[in-house]
């Protein structure tokens, strides 16, 4: 029992105090600063996803590789923003020169306030987001603290967060947990694949259609999303305070 | 020792009864499968390797579209044989458990159409678990046969996850395909990113630099994610100090990572030619410092945690994968060597010629045995990195050019992800288009243990034989 | 009374007629003059007795009725005509011939079971005992394709326990050399263990049980349920009767309470294993046999020990248990009966969602557990509560047998009561809820609405009995009184029911205006239930009955008798997998079946004699006869 005890004191403190203003570390590719001199469809021909558009960067199809960055850096500039989420798809496109995230609007009229269970539908994704969807419910970045825990049955669930680019063998699948969750129900896309389907977007095996019938109203983009994005925007997403 | 990676051009299409003797001669002298596959053009490639050395054989597809099937000599070639009749409708005639892998069977129609051994006795039930599985995790479908709480069979479903991977390699520019290769498994991001790069220098035919670095970020991963397994495994059986723990020194692991490259992952880290983020004098310093205070905490609660009664009378004995069956299914990784498989990508294919590498193995094959397994690892792993990081000169070059990918080359790489032995191959047309691109993540062989050990478990200890082999079913359904 | 009996009596004749309708209905209606008679007696100082003279040697007999006869009269004038009218609802379902002889001694049995209660004289009973057993064999042999070898060990097993009668009764008349049931008070040790075997042949005490879960099941429904709930009270009447003119020892109220945790043990794990409705039930009505022994084991040791309290409590609850096991054994049966009708299967592993398919059957099999499982509402919680307090009242005394009795006693009747729950939630939960596991399930719809009408009779009893305890209670109150016990504990009691009643009554009503405001505030929407998601669910992904008990079952191995037999996965790639366990009767396998086979072995010796050849028979007649004159001659 003392090498536990010893282990214990070794390990220290190891919870984040406020994981909505910590500073992450300077290399974390976060919202891009999108120069105005920057050619768009040479960015996008350089781009593995094709995330560039005429109205600018796509963080729903960005991959976060920095290719961009590393050949171009004085057009592209990723900062250490992990604030990354936004409630609508067209919030996700970065203008240039834009210097923030637009806000979240919440959800449920403040029900939700202090309480939120989600209900994870991994559909074809690599593992990635999963981990750090996982990893954001562990003690550093401990999301039950504002009272969210993902559930294991739909029927407990307030909504369901869908990470992976939805796969033809998943869909119906996911349909059947949709319909499983009570109303009010809400849908979050997590991670790059679910969005917009990620890297995957123009394989033949992906059925995408029950987004074409859901509307979602969170959208945090990554590849994966990292833990503190996942905390930022469903902490948004509440209206906790 | 066959070099790995290897290239070979134009290698012999022979008749399939040739191929099938030199194969059967092959299996006799001990030989095991690592791919064996066809592809669109009707041919059928099988690279077989013993201890260091390869042998690629190639054939047409056999007249009539059957022929007798390898499974029937080594069970290892059982789930490639399964996956040529699903993709192509050759037939292996007396397979043993002759099932659609990833999609359905040339007869049916849709992948829910899998049918599942099932037993007449009514006093025998099914539990079937999945695809949406309880936890944050991917997803499969179990089927359980149960005598009340001892399950008697297990049959495992997948596929959910395919998308398709080895199709999105042939779109496009090949040697541009890193954020593709590193969404394989994106818990094994570096490992078949490794693959890649290096499958793409050797058709391109040129010798990256930084393979000190690159070693670096595939250790790291390995340590990173043995973390998580125990962090899992502790979690499972309700030992909660491990768990945080574990958790929260994982955390500074791919942080680490995160302060080189930018991604918890190592995702973006590595490319054909070297890597994108070099480590610096400073960072190295960071890192070792980070590394060894990792290390110390790394002992001190493994220790305390298989000196624990509660733990170990849940993992000792459990989930018990023998020797031969480790063996004759051809398993790779954690699942072979904690069976007492001396079997290890980076000792018996090793990347450079200097390096010596000797594997831990155990030999009990139970859930302890799995679990210690990957804790001695972890301090294997940590010990090469700082090793790599003393030795190192600073500051990796930038990436080498790579040219154009030369012609009518079939190239394979080999590396030992943390999950076991990965194998990239690739091949090139006349103009140097690749024509096909094929992938084995260790899962696909593996996920065969995880059905065999639960026989005669009580089912309530599925989630810890399940996470001691932490099997990756995005990796095996690509 | 004479009304009543001569009602019954003209029921034979449309029996004979085959017109069971009309028979169910005179039984009614004599049965219902009938009860209210015996109340009379139960209730009020009128006296029935008769002294009648036979010829000889029977002599001049006494035929009457004493309070326990009253008591258990009125719970056969109670269970009798529903099991008829069941019966009659049952047997035009499934047609079998013998339909006139079956109704006719279903007459017999119940005038036979009546006749039991009124003989008090040993030649009179004993005759009645015969004709009883002689009728229900018959009604067991009603299906001959599947019952022909349970009935024929059924008689002989009470033919065995009638000769341990005629033991007794001959011992005891050949000390008093009278017929008269007043010589059976203050007997010698051995006719009164002879008469306690014999009645517990009858009554289901283990080791002399076997013929119960192999007669029950094969009977039909109506003749299982009325034997279960109502025969083997004859036995415990027997039994009550030796035990309020006789008193025993120590030891002996010892080796009775210890065959009785025997029996209620024995019975609910072969309950809870059992895949077979009926078998299940017929080894409850055994557990439920012991749970009365128990009761009245500590009774007597209250009486021994000069605890009144702890027998006046203990005695309650048995009488309670007896008159309570009646209703919802019965209810049960019919159930099963219902359950064969509609899918012609009474594996539980073959059934499955018949709560959707035949909603009123899942209600009434609900209640009928509720009742047998001594939850609170039914009918059941009551008695074992008065045998739990007679328990609680044994641990307190400054009495070391009744204490170390009391703690045993109390240790393994609340094991027996939490198995008995697992058995019936098993049951229960593996026929009516989940999914339809063979096509039979699946074809299932509900049944005649005439079959249901005794249930709903009975329900309504269990229901009532559990929520006004004290109607219970003052049911058996002159039975006690008649006993000579000491009547305080029972206003306890009574007072204990009431506050119960109010309780449980309370709460329903809190309950039922939760549901209705809940019902008209909030709207439900069905969906289907969570799979996973996973596209092709099957029946066989269900829990089995040996899944339910499985985990259990590991401990409880040493007790059980079980043949398995099956392949399991041995190869990698195994080709079938199977798996079959049945419970064998160690009593019946290693006692009666090797003694049969003795017996088989050394009648064919004289096989040779029996050669079915008539000279040879003559021979043999001549060779007797010659052998008589020489031994006659000498």
């Amino acid at each position: 029992m003392f090498d536990l005890i010893k282990a214990r004191a070794r390990h220290g403190y190891q919870a984040i105090p406020d994981p909505l203003t910590v500073s992450i570390h300077e290399k974390f590719p976060g919202r891009p600063d999108l120069s105005d001199k920057a050619d768009l469809s040479e960015l996008n021909n350089l781009c593995p996803n094709s995330a560039f558009t005429d109205r600018g960067l796509d963080l729903g199809k960005c991959l976060f590789c920095g290719l961009c960055e590393r050949k171009h850096p004085d057009w592209i500039q990723f900062n250490p923003d992990f604030k990354l989420a936004v409630d609508s798809r067209e919030k996700l496109i970065i203008a240039p020169g834009q210097t923030r995230m637009p806000e979240i609007a919440a959800i449920g009229n403040g029900v939700f306030k202090r309480s939120f269970a989600m209900r994870n539908v991994s559909a074809g994704g690599c593992n990635a987001c999963e981990l750090e969807l996982g990893a954001s419910t562990n003690v550093n970045f401990d999301i039950l603290r504002y009272g969210v825990e993902i559930v294991a049955s739909p029927r407990h669930a307030d909504a369901l967060i869908l990470t992976g680019p939805i796969s033809k063998h998943m869909a119906e699948a996911l349909c059947d947990t949709w319909q499983a969750i009570p109303k009010p129900k809400f849908l979050i896309l997590c991670g790059a694949c679910a969005i917009s389907g990620g890297i995957f977007a123009v394989s033949s095996e992906l059925d995408r259609g029950f987004l074409k019938h859901w509307q979602a109203c969170l959208y945090i983009p990554g590849c994966p999303a990292h833990p503190l994005s996942i905390v930022h925007g469903i902490h948004q997403l509440m209206g906790a305070k | 020792m066959t070099r790995n990676p290897f290239s070979v051009q134009n290698p012999d299409q022979l008749e399939f009864l040739e191929f099938s003797e030199r194969l059967s001669r092959l299996i006799a002298a001990g030989y095991s499968p690592l791919h064996y596959f066809g592809t669109p053009q009707g041919l059928l490639y099988s690279i077989m390797g013993k201890s260091g050395s390869l042998e690629l054989l190639c054939s047409v597809f056999p007249t009539g579209g059957s022929y007798p099937a390898f499974s029937q000599k080594i069970l290892a070639f059982t789930m490639f044989e399964r996956l040529l009749y699903e993709e192509y409708g050759i037939k292996p005639e007396g397979h043993p458990w002759l099932k659609a892998v990833r999609k359905h069977l040339p007869g049916q129609d849709q992948h829910s159409d899998y049918e599942f051994l099932a037993s007449e006795s009514p006093a025998l039930h099914e539990v079937g678990v999945g695809p949406v599985h309880a936890g944050v995790i991917e997803p499969g479908h179990f089927r359980f046969i149960c005598k009340g709480e001892i399950v008697e069979h297990l049959e495992i479903q997948l596929g959910y996850q395919h998308r398709g991977v080895e199709e999105l390699m042939l779109k496009g520019d090949i040697t541009r395909k890193c954020s593709l290769a590193e969404s394989i498994a994106g818990d094994t991001a570096i490992g078949h990113n490794l693959a890649y790069c290096l499958l793409i220098e050797e058709l391109c035919g040129i010798k990256a630099s930084a393979t000190g670095t690159r070693n670096i970020a595939l250790e790291m991963e390995r340590v990173a994610m043995h973390l998580a397994d125990l962090s899992a495994l502790a979690a499972d059986v309700a030992y909660i100090m491990g768990q945080n723990l574990f958790a929260a020194l994982r955390t500074t692991v791919i942080n680490s990572s995160l302060a080189i490259c930018g991604s918890r992952f190592g995702k973006r880290w590595l490319c054909p030619g070297g890597v994108n983020y070099s480590i610096s004098t400073a960072q190295a310093e960071v890192l070792r410092k980070t590394l060894q205070g990792v290390e110390t905490q790394i002992i001190d609660c493994a220790e305390a945690m298989f000196a624990n009664s509660s733990v170990l009378s849940r993992f000792d004995d459990t989930g018990k994968l023998k020797f031969e069956d480790a063996v004759s299914l051809g398993l790779t990784g954690i699942t072979a060597k904690a069976s007492g498989v001396m079997a290890d990508a980076r000792m018996d294919y090793p990347l450079d010629d200097e390096s010596i590498f000797i594997p831990f193995t155990e030999n009990a094959g139970d859930v302890y045995a799995r679990a210690h397994l990957r804790y001695k690892e972890a301090l294997q792993s940590l010990k090469l990195v700082l090793s790599e990081l003393d030795k190192r000169d600073l500051d990796d070059p930038l990436p080498q050019e790579l040219g154009k990918p030369r012609p009518d080359t079939i190239a394979c790489s080999i590396v030992e992800g943390w999950r076991g032995c990965i194998v990239h191959m690739a091949k090139t047309d006349a103009i140097g288009k690749v024509e096909w691109y094929k992938i084995v993540d260790p899962s696909l062989m593996n996920w065969q243990a995880l059905a065999l050990v639960m026989r005669g478990t009580g089912i309530s200890d599925f989630p810890i034989c399940n996470k001691s082999f932490d099997l990756s079913y995005c990796g095996s359904d690509l | 009374m004479s009304i009543g009996f001569l009602i019954l009596f003209l029921a034979l004749i449309p029996a004979l007629w085959k017109r069971s309708g009309l028979f169910a209905i005179l039984w009614l209606l004599g049965s219902g003059i009938i009860a209210f008679e015996y109340l009379e007696v139960l209730y009020s100082y009128s006296v029935q007795d008769f002294l009648i003279s036979f010829p000889l040697p029977l002599g001049i007999a006494n035929i009457g009725l004493n309070k326990l006869s009253a008591f258990f009269g009125t719970i056969f004038s109670i269970g009798l005509p529903l099991g008829f009218l069941y019966g009659h609802f049952y047997l035009k379902q499934h047609q079998a011939p013998g339909l006139r002889s079956h109704l006719f001694w279903l007459g017999i049995l119940g005038l036979s079971m009546h006749g039991i209660l009124w003989m008090r004289h040993i030649l009179l009973f004993l005759m009645v005992w015969e004709v009883m057993s002689v009728s229900s064999f018959f009604l067991v042999m009603h299906d001959r394709s599947v019952s022909l070898k349970a009935a024929l060990n059924y008689i002989i097993t009470m033919q065995i326990g009638a000769g341990f009668l005629m033991a007794g009764f001959g011992i005891l008349y050949l000390q008093t050399g009278s017929f008269d049931f007043s010589i059976l008070s203050a007997m010698h040790s051995l006719p009164l263990y002879l008469l306690l075997i014999g009645f517990g042949f009858k009554a289901g005490f283990v080791p002399l049980a076997s013929w119960l879960p192999q007669a029950h099941p094969v009977a039909p429904a109506h003749v299982s349920g009325i034997m279960s709930a109502l025969m083997v009270k004859c036995g415990l009447y027997g039994i009550l009767t030796l035990l309020a003119m006789n008193s025993l020892n120590l030891r002996e109220i010892a080796v009775f309470s210890l065959i009785s945790i025997v029996t209620a043990f024995w019975g609910v794990i072969h309950a809870m294993i059992s895949t077979n409705l009926k078998k299940a039930l017929a080894y409850s009505t055994i557990e439920n046999m012991g749970i009365i022994g128990i009761g009245l084991s500590v009774g007597l040791l209250g009486l021994d020990s000069g605890n009144p309290v702890m027998a006046t409590l203990c005695f309650a609850g048995a009488l309670l248990h007896s008159f309570f096991h009646s209703l919802f054994k019965a209810l049960l049966f019919y159930l099963s009966g219902n359950i064969l009708c509609a899918t012609h299967s009474l594996k539980a592993d073959d059934l499955g969602g018949l709560a959707k398919k035949m909603p009123r059957t899942a209600i009434y099999f609900l209640i009928g557990v509720i009742g047998i499982s001594a939850l609170p509402l039914g009918n059941g919680f009551i008695s074992e509560l008065a045998i739990y307090f007679g328990l609680f009242n044994a641990i307190s005394a400054n009495d070391l047998p009744a204490l170390v009795m009391g703690i045993v006693l109390l240790g393994m009747m609340a094991f027996v009561g939490a198995l008995a729950l697992i058995a019936f939630a098993k049951l229960f939960g593996i026929i009516f809820l989940g999914e339809a596991r063979s096509p039979k399930a699946d074809n299932a719809c509900e049944i005649h609405r005439g079959m249901r009408i005794p249930q709903f009779a009975l329900s309504i009893g269990i229901l009532a009995g559990g929520v006004f305890g004290g109607l219970g209670l003052r049911f058996v109150k002159p039975v006690l009184r008649w006993m000579g016990l000491y009547m305080l504990p029972v206003l306890d009691l009574q007072g204990i029911y009431q506050r119960l009643s109010v309780i449980i009554l309370l709460m329903l009503l809190i309950f039922l205006l939760l549901y209705l405001i809940r019902r008209i505030t909030v709207k439900t929407v069905k969906s289907a239930t969570w799979g996973c998601g996973y596209q092709k669910p099957a029946a066989r992904m269900q829990y089995s009955s040996l899944a339910f008990v499985h985990p259990l079952s590991y401990f409880l191995k040493p007790f059980i008798l079980l043949k398995k037999s099956g392949t399991s996965a041995k190869s990698m790639h195994p080709k079938e997998i199977s798996y079959h366990e049945e419970a064998l009767d160690p009593f019946f396998r290693y006692i009666v079946e090797p003694i049969s086979k003795a017996l088989a072995w050394f009648y064919s010796l004289f096989s040779h004699i029996h050669n079915g050849r008539t000279n040879a028979y003559i021979a043999w007649c001549l060779v007797f006869l010659i052998l008589l004159l020489i031994w006659v001659l000498l």
